[in-house]
């Protein structure tokens, strides 16, 4: 019940246009922190994600500095899987997440290198926590410095 | 003796005699000549042993040849082509290169992920530079996943057809999805990256686990052209486990398909993943998947020993295919 409540919080924030995306936003990474199941926070990331995903341009342009830590704080949640799905999210965003750089530097350490050798050929492993972050490092910095707006 | 089996007979002579007059001058005068083809496998040009090309054929984007008549034999996309008629034979239909359209109705039923789809005599998703048609039921291009998959939902039976998007098979209402998403170059020489995202498209009562049957191969080719032998290849199973009461895999639902670096010596090459997946309801994975066990599959529960699993209670398989290519 608890995960189809926050479904309908994270569609619900989100759906509205009139919604202030930082608050929406940080309401759904505290709905995800307080399910009681790691399936329930697993499910909550993924709809994070998908939603995050869905923002148009200028909703992106909207996100703050405070809200990047919010989803940062992510990469803290159920190990790998945090790691994940917070870093999938941060690279939606960005240059917007440029402020979780070293948040993800810091991830990247914590996850274990999967070499998938072919022979002498590598191949991505279907899924790799550590390959997300660095491809989410790769998104943030490979995008133009982008002007943050002020605090809230 | 009546009159069939004396024509059969002299067929029979005339055919021998054919044969060996055809190794006779074999014998004689064997000459060598290479076909070229471009990216969608149409021959546009030949070339003799000491590699001066002898003939080139260009298309019109269709597959209409320009300048020289059509000639009986290979042709556009590789499709045998027809003199007589200048039609271009793709197995299922013929297709005419003038209208750019098939003669006959779409054998595969229409599905609802691409409106494109309900062209019933459309060729290639009317981008004839992008796709090609294998066998006149479904739009294939490089670097994109080109399956047919076997599917009954609320009636609806018959072959489906997807590249990219999204696409799904079902049994009893239950329908495994997979929603794909193909990077350009963003693996190693410029290939491409398919990540596909798995789903239920409604809740599972019980749970259970997609299971993935996935084999690679690998072909390259070194600078001057020569097959490189002895290239490694692999199959194994993953999975994804779902909840009791979940439509969604968790903690994962996600696949990835790329070639993240290539030895410099493999000028020229392609990798294939193929396979099949299915939803098995209410499945306890074998204690020989074990998270991590197959390097390809990442942190997924995987195996490369046959699980041997009953289909009892899985819904049909979803062909899984995905090919990139280098240079």
């Amino acid at each position: 019940m608890g995960v189809f409540a926050l479904f309908f919080v994270l569609s619900f924030a989100f759906a509205g246009g009139e919604e202030d995306v930082n608050r929406s936003i940080t309401s759904s990474v505290h709905e995800i922190k307080a399910q009681p199941t790691a399936d329930g926070r697993a499910l909550g990331m993924i709809a994070l994600f998908e939603r995050l995903s869905g923002l148009g341009k200028d909703k992106v342009s909207e996100v703050n500095n405070s809200t990047v830590h919010e989803i940062a704080s992510l990469l803290d949640v159920d190990g790998d899987v945090g790691r994940f799905y917070a870093s999938k999210a941060l690279a939606v965003l960005g240059c917007r997440s440029r402020v979780a750089l070293p948040l993800l530097h810091d991830a990247i350490k914590k996850t274990e290198p999967i070499e998938s050798n072919l022979g002498p050929m590598v191949l991505a492993p279907a899924v790799s926590p550590r390959e997300e972050i660095e491809k989410a490092i790769k998104a943030i910095e490979g995008t133009s410095t982008c002007e943050l707006p002020p605090e809230s | 003796m009546n009159a069939g089996m004396k024509t059969l007979l002299v067929r029979a002579a005339a055919g021998a005699a054919l044969i060996l007059c055809g190794l006779f001058n074999q014998a004689a005068a064997e000459t060598i000549t290479y076909i070229h083809t471009d990216a969608l496998g149409s021959p546009v040009a030949e070339t003799d042993a000491a590699g001066n090309v002898i003939r080139r054929t260009v298309y019109e984007p269709y597959g209409a040849v320009v300048g020289t008549p059509v000639a009986d034999g290979p042709g556009y996309t590789g499709h045998v082509s027809d003199a007589s008629t200048g039609l271009s034979y793709m197995q299922q239909r013929y297709m005419d290169p003038g209208l750019g359209m098939f003669l006959s109705v779409d054998p595969v039923s229409p599905i609802g992920d691409s409106v494109g789809a309900f062209g019933r005599y459309r060729y290639a998703n009317s981008n004839p530079y992008r796709y090609f048609d294998p066998d006149g039921r479904r739009a294939c291009g490089k670097d994109t996943g080109c399956q047919l998959e076997q599917g009954a939902l609320g009636g609806f039976s018959g072959v489906g057809r997807s590249t990219a998007g999204a696409r799904s098979t079902s049994i009893g209402g239950q329908r495994l999805v997979a929603n794909e998403t193909i990077n350009r170059s963003a693996g190693a020489n410029g290939t491409s990256e398919l990540v596909r995202n798995w789903s239920l498209s409604q809740v599972s009562p019980r749970g259970g686990a997609i299971v993935q049957d996935i084999s690679v191969t690998v072909e390259a080719y070194d600078r001057a052209g020569k097959r490189i032998v002895g290239l490694p290849s692999t199959r194994y199973w993953e999975a994804w486990t779902v909840s009791p009461g979940s439509s969604v895999p968790t903690p994962y639902g996600q696949d990835t398909f790329k070639v993240n670096s290539l030895p410099r010596e493999w000028h020229r090459g392609k990798v294939t993943w193929s396979g099949s997946a299915r939803f098995y309801e209410g499945l306890s994975l074998p204690s020989s998947f074990v998270p991590g066990g197959v390097r390809s599959a990442g942190v997924l529960p995987s195996t490369s020993v046959d699980p041997e699993l009953s289909t009892s209670s899985a819904t049909p398989s979803v062909d899984v295919r995905f090919q990139v290519e280098w240079p």
